[in-house]
Protein backbone atom coordinates (compact mmCIF):
# COMPACT_ATOMS: atom_id res chain seq x y z
CA UNK A 1 0.00 0.00 0.00
CA UNK A 2 1.29 3.37 -1.02
CA UNK A 3 2.31 5.37 2.02
CA UNK A 4 1.07 8.59 2.46
CA UNK A 5 2.23 12.00 2.77
CA UNK A 6 1.27 15.32 4.17
CA UNK A 7 2.45 18.66 2.72
CA UNK A 8 1.54 21.63 4.85
CA UNK A 9 2.65 24.69 3.15
CA UNK A 10 0.03 27.90 2.68
CA UNK A 11 1.53 27.99 -1.04
CA UNK A 12 -0.12 26.11 -3.31
CA UNK A 13 2.91 26.50 -6.00
CA UNK A 14 5.56 24.58 -3.35
CA UNK A 15 2.94 22.39 -2.49
CA UNK A 16 2.54 21.37 -6.22
CA UNK A 17 6.68 20.93 -6.72
CA UNK A 18 6.54 18.78 -4.12
CA UNK A 19 3.65 16.40 -5.12
CA UNK A 20 4.55 15.98 -8.68
CA UNK A 21 7.75 14.49 -7.61
CA UNK A 22 6.13 12.38 -4.51
CA UNK A 23 3.44 11.42 -6.53
CA UNK A 24 5.73 10.06 -9.16
CA UNK A 25 7.25 8.07 -7.10
CA UNK A 26 4.37 6.26 -5.93
CA UNK A 27 3.56 8.11 -2.83
CA UNK A 28 0.03 9.30 -2.27
CA UNK A 29 0.45 12.75 -1.26
CA UNK A 30 -2.50 15.46 0.46
CA UNK A 31 -1.87 18.45 1.23
CA UNK A 32 -3.39 21.22 4.14
CA UNK A 33 -2.42 24.86 4.10
CA UNK A 34 -2.16 26.13 7.60
CA UNK A 35 -1.09 24.35 10.65
CA UNK A 36 -4.85 23.90 12.04
CA UNK A 37 -5.91 22.31 8.77
CA UNK A 38 -2.79 20.40 8.56
CA UNK A 39 -3.66 18.86 12.54
CA UNK A 40 -7.28 18.29 10.76
CA UNK A 41 -5.98 15.89 8.14
CA UNK A 42 -3.66 14.43 10.29
CA UNK A 43 -6.75 13.06 12.56
CA UNK A 44 -8.60 12.19 9.73
CA UNK A 45 -6.26 10.88 6.69
CA UNK A 46 -3.51 9.23 9.06
CA UNK A 47 -0.29 10.06 6.98
CA UNK A 48 2.88 8.40 7.57
CA UNK A 49 4.80 11.69 7.26
CA UNK A 50 4.45 15.13 7.64
CA UNK A 51 6.26 17.57 5.48
CA UNK A 52 6.41 21.24 6.87
CA UNK A 53 6.58 24.32 5.97
CA UNK A 54 8.23 26.24 8.61
CA UNK A 55 6.69 29.62 7.94
CA UNK A 56 2.80 29.41 6.67
CA UNK A 57 0.31 32.15 8.48
CA UNK A 58 3.21 33.43 10.73
CA UNK A 59 6.85 32.09 11.96
CA UNK A 60 4.78 30.58 14.59
CA UNK A 61 2.73 28.50 13.33
CA UNK A 62 5.15 26.07 11.37
CA UNK A 63 6.81 25.85 14.80
CA UNK A 64 3.48 25.16 16.69
CA UNK A 65 2.24 22.70 14.47
CA UNK A 66 5.07 20.80 14.90
CA UNK A 67 5.32 21.03 18.81
CA UNK A 68 1.45 20.18 19.04
CA UNK A 69 2.37 16.93 16.73
CA UNK A 70 4.75 16.27 18.59
CA UNK A 71 3.37 16.97 22.00
CA UNK A 72 0.10 14.55 21.26
CA UNK A 73 0.70 11.10 22.32
CA UNK A 74 -1.59 9.98 19.52
CA UNK A 75 0.32 11.86 16.69
CA UNK A 76 4.12 12.31 18.71
CA UNK A 77 5.48 9.28 16.11
CA UNK A 78 4.61 10.91 12.91
CA UNK A 79 7.67 11.33 11.28
CA UNK A 80 8.21 15.51 10.17
CA UNK A 81 10.65 17.19 7.42
CA UNK A 82 10.72 20.42 8.28
CA UNK A 83 11.28 23.15 5.36
CA UNK A 84 12.86 26.30 6.27
CA UNK A 85 12.87 29.66 4.10
CA UNK A 86 15.78 30.87 1.87
CA UNK A 87 19.12 31.44 3.87
CA UNK A 88 17.54 29.90 6.95
CA UNK A 89 20.33 27.73 7.46
CA UNK A 90 19.05 25.18 9.78
CA UNK A 91 22.11 24.98 11.72
CA UNK A 92 22.18 28.52 12.56
CA UNK A 93 18.94 29.90 12.97
CA UNK A 94 16.40 27.20 13.27
CA UNK A 95 18.26 24.69 14.76
CA UNK A 96 15.62 23.04 16.84
CA UNK A 97 16.37 23.56 20.48
CA UNK A 98 15.75 19.91 21.31
CA UNK A 99 12.74 21.07 24.24
CA UNK A 100 10.25 22.92 22.08
CA UNK A 101 10.66 21.44 18.26
CA UNK A 102 11.79 18.42 17.98
CA UNK A 103 11.06 18.07 14.62
CA UNK A 104 12.68 14.48 12.99
CA UNK A 105 14.53 16.28 9.94
CA UNK A 106 15.30 19.94 8.78
CA UNK A 107 15.87 21.17 5.09
CA UNK A 108 16.10 24.65 3.20
CA UNK A 109 14.17 25.39 0.31
CA UNK A 110 14.80 24.87 -2.38
CA UNK A 111 14.77 20.98 -2.30
CA UNK A 112 16.21 19.33 -4.93
CA UNK A 113 14.18 16.39 -6.50
CA UNK A 114 16.25 13.91 -5.84
CA UNK A 115 17.22 15.39 -2.15
CA UNK A 116 13.48 15.44 -1.21
CA UNK A 117 12.80 11.72 -2.17
CA UNK A 118 15.68 10.51 0.13
CA UNK A 119 14.76 12.79 3.03
CA UNK A 120 11.48 11.35 2.79
CA UNK A 121 12.81 7.88 2.70
CA UNK A 122 14.69 8.36 5.69
CA UNK A 123 11.55 9.96 7.37
CA UNK A 124 9.39 6.28 6.28
CA UNK A 125 12.62 4.44 7.19
CA UNK A 126 12.71 2.54 3.68
CA UNK B 1 23.80 94.91 37.65
CA UNK B 2 24.89 92.00 39.96
CA UNK B 3 24.80 89.80 37.04
CA UNK B 4 28.05 89.63 35.36
CA UNK B 5 27.68 89.77 31.51
CA UNK B 6 30.95 88.47 29.76
CA UNK B 7 32.66 91.51 29.08
CA UNK B 8 32.17 93.08 32.48
CA UNK B 9 33.53 89.65 33.76
CA UNK B 10 36.58 90.08 31.51
CA UNK B 11 37.45 93.57 33.27
CA UNK B 12 37.47 92.27 36.38
CA UNK B 13 39.78 89.32 35.99
CA UNK B 14 41.77 92.35 34.53
CA UNK B 15 41.51 94.20 37.71
CA UNK B 16 42.70 91.04 39.71
CA UNK B 17 45.48 90.56 37.69
CA UNK B 18 46.30 93.90 37.74
CA UNK B 19 46.24 93.92 41.74
CA UNK B 20 48.43 91.22 41.67
CA UNK B 21 50.82 93.15 39.20
CA UNK B 22 50.96 95.72 41.55
CA UNK B 23 52.14 93.74 44.08
CA UNK B 24 55.27 92.69 42.62
CA UNK B 25 55.55 96.41 41.92
CA UNK B 26 55.63 97.64 45.08
CA UNK B 27 58.07 94.91 45.76
CA UNK B 28 60.14 96.15 43.30
CA UNK B 29 60.13 99.66 44.08
CA UNK B 30 60.89 98.22 47.53
CA UNK B 31 63.69 96.34 46.40
CA UNK B 32 65.16 99.67 44.21
CA UNK B 33 64.79 101.74 47.76
CA UNK B 34 67.70 99.78 49.19
CA UNK B 35 69.56 99.20 46.57
CA UNK B 36 69.48 103.12 46.58
CA UNK B 37 70.17 103.22 50.27
CA UNK B 38 72.87 100.22 49.89
CA UNK B 39 74.27 102.97 46.89
CA UNK B 40 74.30 105.85 49.68
CA UNK B 41 71.94 107.92 47.01
CA UNK B 42 70.70 110.62 48.76
CA UNK B 43 66.78 109.28 48.68
CA UNK B 44 64.98 109.99 51.40
CA UNK B 45 63.83 106.67 52.98
CA UNK B 46 60.79 107.70 55.45
CA UNK B 47 58.67 109.32 52.91
CA UNK B 48 59.95 106.64 49.99
CA UNK B 49 58.07 103.62 51.99
CA UNK B 50 55.44 105.98 53.36
CA UNK B 51 54.62 106.54 49.55
CA UNK B 52 54.90 102.45 49.14
CA UNK B 53 53.64 102.01 51.87
CA UNK B 54 50.13 104.29 50.51
CA UNK B 55 50.33 102.47 47.48
CA UNK B 56 50.45 99.00 49.57
CA UNK B 57 47.32 100.41 51.43
CA UNK B 58 45.06 101.09 48.88
CA UNK B 59 46.16 98.00 46.54
CA UNK B 60 45.19 96.18 49.37
CA UNK B 61 41.71 97.13 49.61
CA UNK B 62 41.34 96.73 45.95
CA UNK B 63 42.46 93.08 46.40
CA UNK B 64 39.69 92.82 49.31
CA UNK B 65 36.85 94.28 46.84
CA UNK B 66 37.19 91.70 44.51
CA UNK B 67 37.76 89.21 46.90
CA UNK B 68 34.16 89.54 48.25
CA UNK B 69 32.80 91.14 44.48
CA UNK B 70 32.81 94.96 46.35
CA UNK B 71 30.41 93.98 48.57
CA UNK B 72 31.93 94.83 51.55
CA UNK B 73 31.54 98.37 51.61
CA UNK B 74 29.55 100.85 49.84
CA UNK B 75 31.57 102.06 46.76
CA UNK B 76 30.84 104.42 43.90
CA UNK B 77 32.45 102.43 41.38
CA UNK B 78 30.06 99.11 41.86
CA UNK B 79 28.87 97.97 38.59
CA UNK B 80 31.60 100.14 36.93
CA UNK B 81 35.07 98.03 36.63
CA UNK B 82 36.48 100.07 33.86
CA UNK B 83 36.31 103.15 36.02
CA UNK B 84 37.79 101.21 38.67
CA UNK B 85 40.24 100.75 36.63
CA UNK B 86 40.78 104.02 35.18
CA UNK B 87 40.77 105.27 38.64
CA UNK B 88 43.51 102.35 39.98
CA UNK B 89 45.59 103.51 36.96
CA UNK B 90 45.18 107.24 37.97
CA UNK B 91 46.64 106.45 41.33
CA UNK B 92 49.55 104.64 40.18
CA UNK B 93 50.43 107.67 38.33
CA UNK B 94 50.44 109.47 41.47
CA UNK B 95 52.20 107.28 43.29
CA UNK B 96 55.32 106.85 40.45
CA UNK B 97 54.92 110.80 40.39
CA UNK B 98 55.76 110.66 44.25
CA UNK B 99 58.44 108.39 43.79
CA UNK B 100 59.69 110.12 41.05
CA UNK B 101 60.01 113.47 43.20
CA UNK B 102 61.59 111.98 46.42
CA UNK B 103 63.87 110.15 44.07
CA UNK B 104 65.67 112.66 42.18
CA UNK B 105 62.65 113.85 39.74
CA UNK B 106 64.02 113.92 35.71
CA UNK B 107 67.46 113.13 36.87
CA UNK B 108 66.12 109.60 37.96
CA UNK B 109 66.57 106.98 35.10
CA UNK B 110 63.44 105.26 36.17
CA UNK B 111 61.54 107.86 34.56
CA UNK B 112 61.07 105.32 31.46
CA UNK B 113 58.68 103.25 34.41
CA UNK B 114 56.53 106.05 32.84
CA UNK B 115 56.10 104.06 29.96
CA UNK B 116 55.20 100.77 32.17
CA UNK B 117 52.49 102.76 33.51
CA UNK B 118 51.07 104.00 29.97
CA UNK B 119 51.77 100.21 28.04
CA UNK B 120 49.42 99.18 31.26
CA UNK B 121 46.72 101.66 30.95
CA UNK B 122 46.97 100.75 26.96
CA UNK B 123 46.51 97.52 28.16
CA UNK B 124 43.62 97.70 30.54
CA UNK B 125 41.53 100.93 29.15
CA UNK B 126 39.82 101.75 26.56
CA UNK B 127 42.46 103.55 23.64
CA UNK B 128 41.27 107.19 24.78
CA UNK B 129 41.01 107.06 28.36
CA UNK B 130 44.70 105.59 27.94
CA UNK B 131 46.01 107.69 25.66
CA UNK B 132 44.24 110.84 28.22
CA UNK B 133 45.40 109.26 30.77
CA UNK B 134 49.12 108.68 30.09
CA UNK B 135 49.28 112.59 28.47
CA UNK B 136 48.13 113.93 31.97
CA UNK B 137 51.00 111.63 33.62
CA UNK B 138 53.37 112.76 31.75
CA UNK B 139 52.18 116.55 31.75
CA UNK B 140 52.14 116.55 35.53
CA UNK B 141 55.67 114.92 35.28
CA UNK B 142 56.41 117.82 33.21
CA UNK B 143 54.74 120.41 35.68
CA UNK B 144 56.90 118.72 38.75
CA UNK B 145 59.83 119.13 36.95
CA UNK B 146 59.02 122.58 35.98
CA UNK B 147 58.03 122.80 39.97
CA UNK B 148 61.20 121.49 40.77
CA UNK B 149 63.18 124.00 38.91
CA UNK B 150 61.60 126.81 40.02
CA UNK B 151 62.12 125.81 43.33
CA UNK B 152 58.34 125.75 44.46
CA UNK B 153 59.43 121.93 45.60
CA UNK B 154 61.77 120.67 46.69
CA UNK B 155 64.04 118.73 44.46
CA UNK B 156 66.21 115.52 45.64
CA UNK B 157 69.60 115.86 43.77
CA UNK B 158 71.05 112.05 43.07
CA UNK B 159 74.53 113.83 42.21
CA UNK B 160 74.74 110.90 39.02
CA UNK B 161 74.38 113.57 36.26
CA UNK B 162 75.75 116.48 35.75
CA UNK B 163 74.18 119.25 38.73
CA UNK B 164 71.59 121.57 37.50
CA UNK B 165 70.22 119.07 34.49
CA UNK B 166 66.60 120.12 36.29
CA UNK B 167 66.87 123.22 36.14
CA UNK B 168 67.92 123.31 31.84
CA UNK B 169 64.38 124.11 30.34
CA UNK B 170 65.64 122.72 27.13
CA UNK B 171 66.42 119.50 28.52
CA UNK B 172 63.15 119.10 30.76
CA UNK B 173 61.48 120.53 27.95
CA UNK B 174 62.69 117.66 25.45
CA UNK B 175 62.00 114.79 28.01
CA UNK B 176 58.22 116.25 28.90
CA UNK B 177 57.77 115.66 25.12
CA UNK B 178 59.83 112.68 24.05
CA UNK B 179 57.93 111.20 26.85
CA UNK B 180 54.93 112.63 26.22
CA UNK B 181 55.09 110.78 22.78
CA UNK B 182 56.46 107.66 23.62
CA UNK B 183 53.97 107.25 26.47
CA UNK B 184 50.76 108.40 23.86
CA UNK B 185 52.03 106.16 21.42
CA UNK B 186 52.81 103.29 23.94
CA UNK B 187 49.36 103.29 25.42
CA UNK B 188 47.50 104.04 21.70
CA UNK B 189 49.77 101.04 20.85
CA UNK B 190 49.01 98.45 23.85
CA UNK B 191 45.51 99.44 23.87
CA UNK B 192 44.89 99.04 19.76
CA UNK B 193 46.37 95.53 20.15
CA UNK B 194 44.73 94.69 23.28
CA UNK B 195 41.54 95.36 21.48
CA UNK B 196 41.71 93.17 18.64
CA UNK B 197 43.49 89.99 20.90
CA UNK B 198 40.21 90.65 22.89
CA UNK B 199 37.91 90.65 19.67
CA UNK B 200 39.51 88.03 18.27
CA UNK B 201 39.73 86.00 21.41
CA UNK B 202 35.38 86.88 21.51
CA UNK B 203 35.31 85.26 17.82
CA UNK B 204 37.06 82.34 18.82
CA UNK B 205 34.43 81.45 21.83
CA UNK B 206 31.79 82.10 19.69
CA UNK B 207 33.49 79.65 17.04
CA UNK B 208 33.92 77.45 19.95
CA UNK B 209 30.16 77.75 20.93
CA UNK B 210 29.11 76.94 17.02
CA UNK B 211 31.33 74.38 17.64
CA UNK B 212 29.92 73.03 20.66
CA UNK B 213 26.49 73.42 18.91
CA UNK B 214 27.81 71.76 15.73
CA UNK B 215 28.63 68.53 17.68
CA UNK B 216 25.67 68.39 19.23
CA UNK B 217 24.02 68.20 16.56
CA UNK B 218 26.38 65.94 14.52
CA UNK B 219 25.80 63.12 17.73
CA UNK B 220 22.06 63.22 17.18
CA UNK B 221 22.08 63.13 13.53
CA UNK B 222 24.26 60.07 14.26
CA UNK B 223 21.71 58.47 17.09
CA UNK B 224 19.03 59.00 14.64
CA UNK B 225 21.09 57.46 11.36
CA UNK B 226 22.27 54.47 13.81
CA UNK B 227 18.03 53.83 14.51
CA UNK B 228 17.70 54.04 10.75
CA UNK B 229 19.88 52.01 9.58
CA UNK B 230 18.38 49.19 12.88
CA UNK B 231 15.63 49.78 10.72
CA UNK B 232 17.30 49.61 7.22
CA UNK B 233 18.90 45.84 8.22
CA UNK B 234 15.27 44.32 9.98
CA UNK B 235 13.57 46.07 6.42
CA UNK B 236 16.73 44.27 4.55
CA UNK B 237 15.58 40.78 6.39
CA UNK B 238 12.16 41.09 5.70
CA UNK B 239 12.61 42.25 2.36
CA UNK B 240 15.14 38.97 1.52
CA UNK B 241 12.95 36.69 3.29
CA UNK B 242 9.54 37.92 1.27
CA UNK B 243 11.51 37.57 -2.45
CA UNK B 244 13.02 34.00 -0.74
CA UNK B 245 9.37 31.86 -0.73
CA UNK B 246 8.75 32.36 -4.29
CA UNK B 247 12.15 31.98 -5.85
CA UNK B 248 12.61 29.22 -3.91
CA UNK B 249 8.86 27.80 -4.92
CA UNK B 250 10.19 28.49 -8.73
CA UNK B 251 13.53 26.74 -8.47
CA UNK B 252 11.52 24.18 -6.86
CA UNK B 253 9.07 23.48 -10.00
CA UNK B 254 11.67 24.31 -12.96
CA UNK B 255 13.64 21.42 -10.78
CA UNK B 256 10.75 19.17 -11.62
CA UNK B 257 10.62 20.27 -15.37
CA UNK B 258 14.10 19.95 -15.39
CA UNK B 259 14.08 16.25 -13.64
CA UNK B 260 10.95 15.19 -16.20
CA UNK B 261 8.35 15.25 -13.19
CA UNK B 262 6.23 17.24 -15.69
CA UNK B 263 6.27 15.04 -19.03
CA UNK B 264 8.93 14.79 -21.90
CA UNK B 265 10.70 17.92 -22.00
CA UNK B 266 12.66 18.44 -25.34
CA UNK B 267 16.15 19.39 -25.99
CA UNK B 268 15.46 23.00 -26.45
CA UNK B 269 13.01 23.61 -23.60
CA UNK B 270 15.56 21.69 -21.08
CA UNK B 271 17.89 24.63 -22.55
CA UNK B 272 16.33 27.26 -21.38
CA UNK B 273 14.95 25.76 -18.15
CA UNK B 274 18.32 25.32 -17.29
CA UNK B 275 18.89 29.08 -18.17
CA UNK B 276 16.07 30.46 -16.27
CA UNK B 277 17.51 27.91 -12.81
CA UNK B 278 21.00 29.52 -13.50
CA UNK B 279 19.11 33.11 -13.23
CA UNK B 280 17.19 31.88 -10.32
CA UNK B 281 19.66 30.33 -8.50
CA UNK B 282 21.73 33.52 -8.65
CA UNK B 283 18.91 35.29 -7.29
CA UNK B 284 18.57 32.67 -4.51
CA UNK B 285 22.58 33.51 -3.73
CA UNK B 286 21.87 37.13 -3.53
CA UNK B 287 19.07 36.58 -1.32
CA UNK B 288 20.73 34.23 0.59
CA UNK B 289 23.70 36.43 1.40
CA UNK B 290 21.34 39.57 1.92
CA UNK B 291 20.06 37.34 5.32
CA UNK B 292 23.04 36.63 6.37
CA UNK B 293 24.07 40.38 6.16
CA UNK B 294 21.35 41.61 7.60
CA UNK B 295 21.84 38.90 10.54
CA UNK B 296 25.04 39.47 11.08
CA UNK B 297 24.44 42.85 11.48
CA UNK B 298 21.70 42.41 13.93
CA UNK B 299 23.66 40.02 16.00
CA UNK B 300 20.49 37.74 15.41
CA UNK B 301 21.61 34.33 16.08
CA UNK B 302 18.58 33.07 18.10
CA UNK B 303 19.92 29.39 18.88
CA UNK B 304 23.30 30.23 20.78
CA UNK B 305 23.26 31.04 24.10
CA UNK B 306 24.92 34.43 25.05
CA UNK B 307 24.60 37.44 27.49
CA UNK B 308 21.64 38.63 26.52
CA UNK B 309 20.76 42.50 26.84
CA UNK B 310 16.97 41.82 28.26
CA UNK B 311 16.67 45.47 28.13
CA UNK B 312 16.97 46.26 24.22
CA UNK B 313 15.00 42.95 24.14
CA UNK B 314 12.46 44.30 26.07
CA UNK B 315 12.45 47.23 23.85
CA UNK B 316 12.15 45.24 20.90
CA UNK B 317 9.11 42.88 22.32
CA UNK B 318 7.55 45.67 23.36
CA UNK B 319 7.65 48.03 20.11
CA UNK B 320 6.75 45.13 18.45
CA UNK B 321 3.59 44.10 20.53
CA UNK B 322 2.32 47.67 20.29
CA UNK B 323 1.05 46.94 17.28
CA UNK B 324 -0.94 44.24 18.35
CA UNK B 325 -2.09 46.71 21.70
CA UNK B 326 -2.58 49.52 19.17
CA UNK B 327 -5.30 47.76 17.01
CA UNK B 328 -7.40 46.93 19.79
CA UNK B 329 -6.91 50.46 21.62
CA UNK B 330 -5.01 48.91 24.62
CA UNK B 331 -2.69 51.17 26.59
CA UNK B 332 0.86 49.16 26.76
CA UNK B 333 2.86 50.48 29.44
CA UNK B 334 6.69 49.48 30.60
CA UNK B 335 8.31 50.41 33.46
CA UNK B 336 12.32 49.67 32.99
CA UNK B 337 14.82 49.92 35.38
CA UNK B 338 17.59 52.04 34.16
CA UNK B 339 20.04 48.87 33.77
CA UNK B 340 19.12 45.51 33.49
CA UNK B 341 21.54 42.27 34.67
CA UNK B 342 22.05 40.20 31.37
CA UNK B 343 20.45 36.69 30.86
CA UNK B 344 22.80 34.17 29.81
CA UNK B 345 20.36 31.83 27.16
CA UNK B 346 19.38 32.15 23.52
CA UNK B 347 17.70 34.94 22.31
CA UNK B 348 14.65 32.88 21.55
CA UNK B 349 14.60 32.44 25.11
CA UNK B 350 14.17 35.58 25.78
CA UNK B 351 11.87 36.48 23.02
CA UNK B 352 9.38 33.34 23.54
CA UNK B 353 9.35 33.54 26.91
CA UNK B 354 8.18 38.22 27.37
CA UNK B 355 6.91 37.76 23.79
CA UNK B 356 4.60 35.33 24.94
CA UNK B 357 3.45 36.98 28.10
CA UNK B 358 3.18 40.47 27.00
CA UNK B 359 1.11 38.72 23.91
CA UNK B 360 -1.05 36.76 25.57
CA UNK B 361 -2.10 39.39 27.90
CA UNK B 362 -2.79 41.81 25.39
CA UNK B 363 -4.77 38.58 23.26
CA UNK B 364 -7.01 38.29 26.49
CA UNK B 365 -7.61 42.00 27.41
CA UNK B 366 -10.65 43.67 26.01
CA UNK B 367 -10.76 46.70 23.72
CA UNK B 368 -9.40 49.89 25.67
CA UNK B 369 -7.92 48.17 28.87
CA UNK B 370 -4.26 48.32 29.25
CA UNK B 371 -1.24 45.86 29.86
CA UNK B 372 1.99 46.65 31.56
CA UNK B 373 5.13 45.64 32.27
CA UNK B 374 7.20 46.20 35.37
CA UNK B 375 10.77 44.98 36.14
CA UNK B 376 12.76 45.14 38.99
CA UNK B 377 15.81 44.44 40.06
CA UNK B 378 17.48 42.91 43.13
CA UNK B 379 20.74 42.46 43.29
CA UNK B 380 21.87 40.12 40.07
CA UNK B 381 17.79 38.48 39.87
CA UNK B 382 15.30 40.23 37.05
CA UNK B 383 11.49 40.60 39.00
CA UNK B 384 9.49 41.08 35.86
CA UNK B 385 5.32 41.55 36.15
CA UNK B 386 3.21 41.38 33.13
CA UNK B 387 -0.16 42.70 34.36
CA UNK B 388 -3.46 43.07 31.69
CA UNK B 389 -7.13 44.55 33.02
CA UNK B 390 -8.09 41.60 30.66
CA UNK B 391 -11.32 38.65 31.36
CA UNK B 392 -9.21 36.84 33.97
CA UNK B 393 -8.89 33.33 34.62
CA UNK B 394 -11.01 31.28 37.04
CA UNK B 395 -9.29 30.02 40.22
CA UNK B 396 -9.95 26.09 39.29
CA UNK B 397 -7.99 26.75 35.67
CA UNK B 398 -5.14 28.49 37.46
CA UNK B 399 -2.84 25.80 38.18
CA UNK B 400 -3.19 24.90 34.15
CA UNK B 401 -2.26 27.35 32.73
CA UNK B 402 1.05 26.38 32.09
CA UNK B 403 0.08 22.81 30.66
CA UNK B 404 0.63 22.04 27.09
CA UNK B 405 -3.05 22.69 24.55
CA UNK B 406 -4.92 23.93 27.86
CA UNK B 407 -6.53 26.80 27.03
CA UNK B 408 -9.81 27.93 29.78
CA UNK B 409 -13.07 28.17 28.12
CA UNK B 410 -13.43 31.60 29.00
CA UNK B 411 -9.85 32.30 27.36
CA UNK B 412 -11.44 30.00 24.39
CA UNK B 413 -14.73 32.37 23.86
CA UNK B 414 -13.13 35.64 24.07
CA UNK B 415 -10.27 34.97 21.39
CA UNK B 416 -9.78 31.88 18.64
CA UNK B 417 -6.52 31.09 17.20
CA UNK B 418 -4.98 30.62 20.56
CA UNK B 419 -2.77 27.62 20.44
CA UNK B 420 -2.28 26.74 24.53
CA UNK B 421 1.65 26.26 23.82
CA UNK B 422 2.12 30.15 24.79
CA UNK B 423 2.41 29.47 28.78
CA UNK B 424 3.64 26.06 28.57
CA UNK B 425 6.38 27.72 26.71
CA UNK B 426 7.18 30.33 28.74
CA UNK B 427 6.95 28.08 31.82
CA UNK B 428 9.65 26.19 29.96
CA UNK B 429 12.19 28.70 29.27
CA UNK B 430 11.51 29.86 32.96
CA UNK B 431 12.13 26.15 34.33
CA UNK B 432 15.42 26.19 31.53
CA UNK B 433 16.59 29.51 33.32
CA UNK B 434 16.59 28.76 36.91
CA UNK B 435 13.44 30.81 37.17
CA UNK B 436 10.11 31.09 39.17
CA UNK B 437 6.66 32.06 37.70
CA UNK B 438 3.60 33.01 38.94
CA UNK B 439 0.49 33.98 37.82
CA UNK B 440 -2.18 35.36 40.11
CA UNK B 441 -6.15 36.51 38.33
CA UNK B 442 -9.42 37.44 39.18
CA UNK B 443 -12.31 36.86 36.73
CA UNK B 444 -13.23 39.98 34.66
CA UNK B 445 -10.37 42.18 36.38
CA UNK B 446 -7.35 41.07 34.97
CA UNK B 447 -4.31 38.87 35.47
CA UNK B 448 -0.78 39.39 36.90
CA UNK B 449 2.28 36.83 35.99
CA UNK B 450 5.17 37.45 37.92
CA UNK B 451 8.46 36.06 36.71
CA UNK B 452 11.63 35.80 38.63
CA UNK B 453 14.62 35.39 37.14
CA UNK B 454 18.40 35.02 38.14
CA UNK B 455 20.40 37.32 36.67
CA UNK B 456 23.36 35.94 34.12
CA UNK B 457 21.01 32.51 33.84
CA UNK B 458 21.99 29.91 35.78
CA UNK B 459 20.24 27.43 33.37
CA UNK B 460 23.09 25.15 32.32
Amino acid sequence: MAKRILIADDDPDAVAAVRVVLEANGYEVDSADSGEQALERIAVAKPDALILDVMMDTLDDGFQTCWKIKNAPETKDLPILMLTGVGQETGLEFQPNDEFLPADDYAEKPLQPDDLLARVKKLLGE
Amino acid sequence: MNERSGPQRGVELHIAWYVRLRWAAIAGAVLLGAAAAVARLPIPLPPYLGVLAAAAAYNASFALCQRTHLRCMPCPLRGHPTWCLTGQVAADWVVLLLLLHISGGVENPFVMLMAYLAAMSGALLPLRSAVGLSACGVLAFFAMTYAEAASLIGHVHLGMGPPGLYESRPYVIAVAGGGLAAASLVSALTSTITDRLRRRGEVSRKTAEQLQAATEDLSSALGDLQKLDEEKSRFLYVAAHELGSPLATIESLLATVSDGYAGQVDEGAAVMVRRARGKVADLLRLVSDLMTLSRVKEGLEPTKRVLIDVKSALTRILEDEKVNADEKAITLSAELPRHIPPLYCTHENVDSLFRNLIRNAVRYTPEGGSVSLTVRIDGAAIHAEISDTGIGIPAEDLEKVFTEFYRSPTAKRHAKGGTGLGLSIVKRVVDTLGGDIHVESEVGAGTTFRVQLPGYGSGD
